[in-house]
């Protein structure tokens, strides 16, 4: 951890740029999307967030955009933004339905989503339409995979 | 000859608009639409905005970032763009130039804030070599130390864009309306604005600086040239945009909040907002209307409806009151909290406030 830190540091004084390659990590009950959202299912209702590969690749986030309560979300289609680095980017969702509920915490901790993808960076709680949808999701092997070839290609 | 045709057949296609003094916002509202609604590759230049404006990131406050009574006192426009990033001010020495790209038009770009502003960098290297120091540095183009290039982005999941404003020339005058930004780069060294930029003005003309990024892009892409008529063909001709110009209201809201919290009401900030959002909650429930979500404080709209609700009246329950009597006893001055209502009072015509509230 120390030495990630370090060499990033010297990087940014020497100017260089470090693409950090580490191992994002992944929880193994959740699904995923190609876009980098996981989404976490207890029988129709549905918990989404973007992955610990995504924050680490936008960098701090510094603004979270959210849905109204009761939009409603299309899988595949963007509900919200994250802004990093001078960036909005899309956060699209795994699932469609209706949006029951956003973590307001992000208003004032928009660094919850790089501090705690998984839990406490929550971005939106979903009442599913189409459980089915689940199926065409990674799981979270398969998403590990998915990360190393997206990383390596590039 | 030859090779450098097989070169370019083999480059993506990218449209190429150019534009000189269109106003930013109109510009802004091109940009958007294209970037989420055509299929093509376009790189845009407007060459100079037609008036003085403010434009912020999509996330920016103005109390923290604009020096409002200023800016009120002069009436300049304030915009808020689409994409992220910081506050300029724009004028007719402002050269934009704006990027979209798809996924597959820049394969080795991964779509990330990171890789994109990198491949920028590369752009502009190329455009200045031999001209001056030019780096990429903490996400702004400077030439050695002295930033003369700012940039913004928004990515999709297909799509990006990447757009810059140059200062070609900018007016000194102008940099009094922004206050040195809270979250600003190391490299900054809270230097004032005078002091961090610098003009490409004293390096090439317009049309050099112009010419050349232009050559720089055709050695990477097929260039097709297309009027803004034409724009038409390529994306949705009606948009839901999401920039737009601040209303004189937001921006007196803001200052007035500014003020007023920052007058020793012995609160944080974020405190401050909380108790607002208690005051508002409290006005809508004593004047009937449904307990709906209070929208996000950081759009600043908060003080107007403290104002009007502490000049209403209300028998409210021993609760509510209760709650009222702490703000105020929070508020360590009566009569600045007196005084705060009566200039917002002044400066927000009721019928303002009541179309700002949606009432």
């Amino acid at each position: 951890m120390a030495s990630r830190l370090w060499a990033s540091r010297a990087a940014s004084y020497l100017r260089l740029s470090v693409s950090y390659r580490g191992f994002a990590s992944v929880v193994k009950d959740l699904k995923y999307a190609d876009t980098h959202e996981w989404v976490k299912v207890e029988g129709t209702s549905a918990t989404i967030g973007i992955t610990d590969h995504a924050q680490d690749h936008l960098g701090d986030v510094v603004y979270v955009e959210l849905p109204e309560i009761g939009a409603s979300v299309t899988q595949g289609n963007s509900f919200g933004a994250v802004e990093s680095v001078k960036a909005t980017s899309d956060v699209n969702s795994p699932i469609s339905g209706k949006v029951v509920e956003v973590n307001e915490e992000l208003s004032n901790s928009p660094g919850l989503v790089n501090a705690s993808p998984y839990e406490n960076g929550w971005v939106i709680k979903v009442e599913m339409s189409n459980t089915g949808e689940v199926d065409s999701l990674m799981d979270s092997d398969r998403y590990s995979k998915f990360c190393e070839e997206e990383d390596a290609a590039h | 000859m030859a090779v450098i045709q097989a070169k370019n057949v083999a480059a993506p296609l990218m449209n190429i608009v150019r534009f000189k003094g269109m106003p930013i916002l109109e510009q802004l509202h091109l940009e958007e639409r294209i970037f989420r609604t055509s299929s093509n590759n376009w790189c845009i230049i407007n060459d100079g905005t037609n008036a003085p404006t403010i434009v912020m990131g999509v996330s920016g406050k103005p109390s923290e970032l604009l020096e409002l009574k200023l800016v009120l006192q002069d009436k300049v426009p304030v915009v808020r763009r689409f994409t992220g990033g910081g506050t300029v001010i724009v004028d007719p020495g402002t050269i934009f130039v704006t990027f979209i790209c798809n996924k597959d038009a820049v394969p080795n770009v991964e779509l990330y804030p990171r890789p994109i502003m990198s491949w920028s960098g590369q752009i502009y290297e190329d455009v200045f070599r031999g001209i001056g120091d030019f780096h990429l540095r903490d996400n702004d183009y400077v030439f050695g130390n002295r930033k003369f290039g700012g940039n913004a982005q928004s990515i999709s999941r297909r799509r990006w864009i990447h757009h810059t404003s140059f200062l070609w020339d900018y007016d000194v005058r102008n940099m009094a309306y922004l206050k040195v930004p809270k979250r600003a780069p190391e490299y900054r060294s809270a230097r004032s604005h005078v002091e961090f930029v610098c003009r490409i003005k004293d390096y090439l003309s317009t049309s050099d600086f112009i010419n050349r990024t232009v050559k720089v892009v055709r050695n990477r892409f097929s260039l097709a040239p297309m009027q803004l008529e034409e724009v038409n063909i390529h994306a949705k001709t009606s948009f839901d945009h999401s920039s737009r110009l601040l209303t004189k209201a937001e921006l007196e809201a803001a200052f007035v909040s500014e003020n007023l919290y920052r007058e020793g009401t012995g609160l944080s900030q974020g405190q401050f907002h909380r108790k607002m959002k208690d005051v508002i909650r409290l006005s809508n429930r004593l004047n009937g209307k449904p307990e709906k979500e209070i929208q996000d404080l950081r759009r600043n709209l908060f003080l107007m409806l403290f104002s009007f609700f502490a000049g209403s009246t209300f028998e409210g329950a021993p609760k509510e009151q209760h709650a009222l009597l702490e703000l105020e006893d929070t508020v360590t001055s009566r009569r600045k909290l007196r005084s705060a209502v009566v200039v917002s009072s002044a400066v927000l015509p009721a019928r303002q406030r009541l179309d700002f509230l949606g009432w």
